[in-house]
């Protein structure tokens, strides 16, 4: 899912709930999807609204000069509930 | 069990404008949805609550005033259904704008020291202009 347009400098983020407890905190890998295999970025997330929230995360990374204008990025969001892993996907574009 | 998260990008707005946040719900809420206004997902702007317009649908034009600084929101919109929470997501951009709004009236008056005119913004914002006059 598409979460916005961002200028270089910007903190790019997103948000999202997991459908349970996840056994550890998730991690996020930004992709360009022009070039799949290169990770331009990894990180933890972190809890999002936790006094009023339940299982919500926060990711976010610097969009510096590893990104480029014009392209658009993949973030995929990894975490594992009872040892199943789950992701969830969203998309940055960079202008 | 909680209703599947949805995202959704809904676009840039300016100050003095008003945002749209609508959604439609398979549940009947406890209560009508919350919604919090999240500057870069980290310093909360504001927070109110989604209004139902019929059956399952709560939307709201909601006035963004001077407490919505230039920047990337998230919206997170919150209920609780038999005790279970769900959320839901939706992304904007806030740039420029004027956070008074649009003049929603106007007045012509007559004084001793001239003709004024006495307007009122969306935000409640009341000034008055001697004489004036078209350029």
């Amino acid at each position: 899912m598409l979460v916005g347009f961002f200028e270089l400098d910007d903190t790019a983020f997103g948000t999202l709930t997991t459908e349970d407890t996840p056994d550890a905190t998730p991690v996020f890998y930004v992709h360009d999807v022009n070039e799949d295999n290169i990770v331009s970025s990894n990180g933890t997330c972190t809890l999002f609204d936790s006094g009023n929230l339940t299982n919500s995360y926060r990711w976010s990374f610097t969009v510096d000069n590893n990104y480029a204008r014009g392209q658009v990025y993949s973030v995929t969001v990894r975490y594992e509930i009872s040892a199943v892993v789950k992701q969830q996907h969203f998309t940055v574009n960079v202008v | 069990m909680p209703d599947a998260t949805t995202h959704a990008h809904i676009g840039s707005y300016r100050r003095g404008g008003r945002l749209p946040i609508h959604i439609r719900l398979i549940t009947d809420p406890d209560e009508c949805p919350t919604v919090d206004l999240w500057l870069n997902g980290t310093t909360l702007k504001k927070t109110f609550q989604l209004p139902r317009r019929t059956g399952q649908n709560f939307s709201l034009w909601k006035f963004l005033d001077g407490d919505v600084t230039d920047g990337n929101y998230v919206a997170s919109i919150r209920y609780e259904h038999s005790a279970v929470q769900s959320t839901h997501y939706r992304y904007f951009k806030v740039s420029g704008g004027d956070p008074r709004g649009q003049v929603v009236g106007i007045q012509e008056i007559k004084r001793p020291l001239g003709r004024a005119l006495v307007t009122i913004n969306e935000n409640g914002t009341v000034q008055i202009g001697y004489n004036p006059r078209v350029e």
